[in-house]
């Protein structure tokens, strides 16, 4: 148990050692979280960055996307698929080993945290548009997308720790799971996600929805909308099943996303399984298809 | 030997030995489960919502989405299969329907699930005879077809059964 004594600063000093993203995904980020782009701003950025150009073509070409003929270049691939699909394509591709992360720090498996992160992000961008324009549907798909990568980089330091964890939360009572990181750590995934969104040099809008997804009444006000979207459709995406571990269902909730989203329970709860929906088909065709290991 | 896995919204049935059938990470939506002693059947459906009614276009696809469409649902498939003839003899049992930390309690899609399984059930006469529902775990249940036990597990957990 040598290495149970982990500290924070340990932590937040192992994202320095973390790769930098490629230019063309920096850029790509640069691009969403303005809020400000065409849609051929997006292709521009990938078509100038042959790796992320490749992946999209591969996971569009993949069956499971059920297309007639071959998708030849960026610009067809988003006017088959929309933009925010071409989007998350990219970023699945450029943060590979993130979203690919083993979670074993919360009991989680390969691939959860990227579909966690998918499921997340097509339910912000449908959230989006009951703010009254206030939150841009491109910054909120992409800010649902990145909210965990923080997890990524702390589970491998929670392996031994997360029993003391668990023992403190999931009592329907405080301290929730955020709060019970945070004071057996030092720090939580929403911190080490905000220091690595900085690390890699991401735009204020996004490292907000990082940093604020559990706490958006702390966000700062220019962001705050957002910050509740992205709550919001994290506290679905769990109560859907589509987590990543230990921590599902573990959170506060806060209600007071009612005073920047303009949607009753039922458009809620139709919400949820429009995007249920939307994202069987999108995982399928970025992860493949779930495999039965017994 | 079949493993048949359902997704949310999707409902099942297995009857040969050695099968099984289970549902991963139930969050706030409820399994339901029917087993059926007289024909080795076992059902599940896997619950999100608890009514259809302001969702009917998309219950007509997903039936098995609702409790008020997903029970009678699943009671016609175990019919289809001859079973679940006698309802009296069906035993059912259920579990999920976590919440999040709410103080104010004014997002307990979970509660209301469990409560709209139970007035399902009511009206074709039937009653769970066990539950382990509620609290804020993220459930997983399995059921293997040759000792018909429903095992929930959850990450990091011990499996309980019920």
């Amino acid at each position: 148990m040598a290495s149970i004594n982990v500290s924070s600063e340990e932590i937040l000093k192992s994202i320095k050692s973390v790769p930098a993203l490629s230019p063309g995904a920096g850029q790509l980020l640069d691009v969403l979280g303005s809020g400000q782009y065409e849609i051929s701003d997006i292709v521009k950025v990938i078509e100038n960055d042959s790796a992320l150009t490749v992946n999209v073509l591969k996971v569009v070409n993949s069956a499971s996307m059920g297309m007639r003929r071959e998708i030849t270049s960026v610009h067809q691939a988003a006017a088959f698929l929309g933009d925010t699909k071409v989007i998350g394509i990219a970023l699945a591709s450029a943060g590979g080993d993130t979203f690919n992360a083993d979670l074993a720090g919360y009991h989680g498996d390969r691939g959860m945290l990227g579909k966690h992160c998918l499921w997340v992000a097509l339910a912000a961008r449908e959230l989006s548009r009951h703010t009254d324009g206030v939150v841009d549907k491109g910054v909120a798909f992409t800010a649902g997308l990145l909210h965990d990568i923080g997890k990524a980089v702390i589970s491998d330091y929670m392996v031994e720790l997360v029993p003391s964890i668990m023992e403190q939360a999931g009592k329907e009572t405080e301290p929730d799971h955020l709060s019970a990181e945070r004071n057996i750590m030092g720090t939580d995934h929403c911190e080490v996600g905000c220091q690595l969104a900085r690390h890699w040099k991401m735009p204020e809008s996004l490292i907000t929805g990082i940093e604020f997804h559990h706490n958006p009444a702390g966000a700062p006000e220019e962001f705050r909308a957002m910050a509740y979207v992205i709550h919001l459709a994290d506290t679905l995406a769990m109560m859907q099943g589509v987590g990543t571990g230990v921590d599902d269902m573990q959170y506060k909730f806060d209600v007071d996303y009612e005073k920047y989203l303009k949607l009753d329970a039922n458009a809620l709860e139709g919400l949820a399984l429009d995007v249920q929906i939307d994202f069987n088909a999108t995982a399928e065709a970025l992860f493949g298809t779930d495999q039965e290991t017994e | 030997m079949t493993v048949v896995t359902l997704g949310i919204g999707e409902y099942g049935v297995i009857n040969k030995p050695g099968d099984i059938i289970k549902t991963h990470a139930l969050g706030s939506c409820v399994a339901i489960v029917m087993l059926d002693p007289a024909t080795r059947t076992v059902g599940m459906v896997h619950v999100a919502l608890p009514e259809s009614k302001v969702h009917l276009d998309r219950a007509k696809k997903l039936p098995g989405y609702f409790a008020d469409t997903g029970i009678p649902a699943l009671l016609e498939m175990m019919r289809g299969v001859g079973a679940a003839a006698n309802l009296r003899k069906v035993i059912v049992k259920m579990t999920g329907g976590a919440n999040v930390m709410d103080k104010n309690n004014t997002f307990n899609i979970g509660k209301r699930n469990v409560l709209a399984i139970k007035k399902g059930l009511w009206a074709e006469r039937m009653g769970a005879v066990a539950e382990d529902v509620g609290g804020s775990i993220s459930r997983t249940v399995t059921i293997n077809m040759d000792d018909g036990k429903v095992i929930i597990t959850s990450p990091g957990r011990e499996p309980a059964n019920i």
